[in-house]
């Protein structure tokens, strides 16, 4: 065999191999959803009868199928007993499992995952072993460090969160309002707003839009007056519209003045889809920005064309 | 003969490594968008009123118009454009399926362009996410304007023909947008090359640059597009589609017959890496037909040496 023919021939093994690994991936991968859905049924049903029996997973590939059934359990129902699920969890040692692939994977993904797993699953770690996590360059994992913090020691919430040095995105503040919706963190809003730290007043306006605390409207224009960070000013205006203030004030109006046409311009949308009149987005907005707002507003209330019948 | 054999085999290596970096870091974005919260995947109060209109032309089936409403998410809407004179009975049909009355529809001043006859939403609140603007028919970016003209959020998804809104797009949308959020950078455009190339464009930017054109992609400052490894759309090919491209295959296979088997089995075995790689990406959302199209989309657009790198959606 010359050169060339060598080359194609190490090039068709590597080939074959590598299709070999990708196909036998995508099948562990299409089995790993089966058992989940399969743990999920088992798990469901034996929750009414308050026992849990025969539920085991005895390889890594079950435990991992078997978490994500227990995720995806808690995030769609309220009110588990956890000790029903704690059995399961120290049945199989799913914590050691979870605390071994932590500290001994080197895909980010697979640490983020397993970070995000602790924080929704009951279990007795020493949550301080976390800590280097809290300060690593993917968010993910961050993230994970955060909530799992979070969630195993409620009342530090605040306390931990002011201490984060980076911002919280929209997708951290959302993980953090879905455990205040587990009751997992006793929190008020108000002290939340009035707080010189970001992350802390970003976070007592999600509080506000969430749960519609209309009696923050007050906080929230005191917010517009002072404040000089640009998000501070967006999420505050948005939030105002989600609890569906009149949004009467001088300095809401000045910061809309201030926001630029841009800013107008998707204010003036998001209030029409909000359900804003015409007269008071002219209130709010001056100007013919307000005349985009009013086009929406006329096509969305279906006015309909003069003539009777669609030609 | 030995220089045009290695010259084969470079190329083959070439393609096969670029298929497997790309579906390994489409499949780990994916893996990514598992950690979007339930909450904003249908609710755009948790991602801060990001809002996402989806732009079509030539769409003229209610088979797809419906499978293009089936995203749960509440700031999402599909504006179709089409014109009444030339597809009088897809006109209709559309019309009857949605049960859509008449709007009134004043003048857009931002795209000149954009000259609307008629616009139309819907009587049901079911059906509230659908627009329908009849228009004169002369191009595909002069639909885009129209529809443009009319949209209601800030974001927009242009569809054509054979284009499909893959199931986990707004999750994309939202992750690549609060994440730009929190940098402080401007995202004009969310460019996607998995499966089929996908973009989400700006309004705002949109309206500043005259509208869409095949130029638009190459008007937008590099700085402030988000290239992103997930996919956002996906295309069917027709079946003539695939029986022509099929028939190209076969005609270079007999091709590189002349250089020996090996080459052959080599260029069939490429075309077998490639499809297993892609069934990587195949998401649980994903109905089997069309993932099977999604795949043999890709598997086009990767062998497509001589595709127009322009803006286009069909």
């Amino acid at each position: 065999m010359n050169g060339i023919e060598i080359a194609y021939t190490l090039y068709i093994i590597v080939v074959i191999l590598l299709s070999l690994i990708a196909i036998i991936y995508t099948r562990a991968e299409s089995h790993k959803e089966f058992l989940t859905k399969v743990y999920t049924l088992q798990i469901s049903e034996q929750l009414n009868l308050q026992n849990i029996q025969n539920i085991s997973a005895n390889n890594n590939h079950e435990r991992e199928a078997l978490l994500d059934a227990l995720r995806h359990i808690i995030i769609h129902s309220y009110g588990i007993d956890h000790s029903i699920l704690c059995k399961i969890i120290y049945i199989n040692s799913l914590d050691k499992y979870i605390m071994k692939v932590l500290f001994s994977t080197w895909s980010s993904y697979r640490k983020a995952r397993m970070l995000h797993l602790l924080s929704y699953l009951p279990h007795n770690y020493e949550v301080t072993k976390l800590k280097r996590f809290r300060h690593s360059n993917d968010a993910d994992i961050r993230r994970g460090a955060l909530l799992a913090t979070l969630a195993d020691n409620p009342s530090m919430a605040i306390a931990n969160i002011s201490k984060l040095k980076h911002e919280l995105s929209a997708i951290d503040i959302t993980h953090i309002i879905s455990l205040l919706r587990r009751n997992l963190l006793p929190i008020a809003c108000e002290p939340l707003l009035k707080s010189p730290n970001k992350n802390l007043c970003l976070l007592g306006m999600a509080i506000v839009s969430n749960f519609n605390i209309t009696m923050a409207e007050q906080e929230l224009h005191s917010i517009l007056s002072h404040s000089r960070d640009q998000r501070i000013i967006r999420e505050a205006i948005f939030t105002l519209c989600s609890i569906g203030s009149t949004l009467q004030s001088r300095p809401l109006r000045q910061q809309i003045i201030a926001g630029g046409a841009e800013f107008r311009k998707t204010l003036c949308r998001h209030l029409s889809v909000e359900g804003y009149s015409i007269d008071t987005i002219r209130q709010i907005i001056p100007g013919r920005d307000s005349l985009l707002a009013e086009k929406i507003i006329l096509s969305h209330k279906r006015q309909l064309y003069t003539s009777s019948e669609v030609s | 003969m030995e220089i045009i054999q290695t010259i084969i085999l470079i190329s083959l290596i070439l393609i096969s490594l670029s298929t497997i970096r790309e579906t390994i870091a489409s499949k780990k974005a994916l893996q990514r968008l598992s950690f979007i919260p339930q909450e904003m995947k249908s609710c755009s109060q948790a991602s801060r009123g990001i809002g996402c209109s989806i732009i079509c032309s030539s769409v003229r089936s209610v088979r797809h118009i419906e499978r293009l409403l089936s995203i749960e998410y509440d700031k999402y809407e599909v504006i179709v454009v089409i014109d009444s004179l030339r597809h009088k009975h897809s006109f209709e049909r559309i019309i009857n399926h949605f049960h859509l009355l008449r709007v009134s529809n004043p003048a857009c001043e931002e795209l000149p362009s954009s000259a609307i006859r008629q616009l139309y939403r819907s009587r049901l609140r079911a059906m509230r996410r659908i627009i329908l603007v009849d228009r004169r028919q002369v191009s595909e970016y002069d639909d885009l304007n129209a529809a443009t003209a009319v949209a209601s959020f800030e974001q927009l998804l242009p569809i054509g023909k054979n284009s499909y809104i893959h199931p986990q797009a707004i999750e994309v949308l939202i992750s690549t947008i609060s994440h730009a959020r929190v940098k402080r950078q401007q995202v004009d455009l969310i460019r996607s090359s998995a499966l089929a190339n996908g973009y989400i464009f700006s309004r705002e930017r949109v309206i500043q640059l005259g509208g869409f054109s095949s130029r638009i992609l190459r008007n937008i400052n590099k700085k402030s597009v988000a290239c992103v490894h997930a996919p956002i759309c996906y295309r069917e090919e027709s079946a003539r589609g695939i029986i022509i491209r099929g028939l190209i295959f076969f005609l270079l296979l007999v091709a590189i017959m002349p250089f020996g088997i090996l080459t052959s089995v080599a260029l069939l075995l490429t075309l077998t890496l490639q499809w297993s790689f892609i069934c990587l990406l195949d998401s649980p959302e994903l109905e089997k037909k069309c993932s099977t199209q999604a795949r043999l989309c890709y598997l086009c657009l990767k062998w497509d040496f001589f595709h127009r790198r322009i803006f286009t959606i069909s």
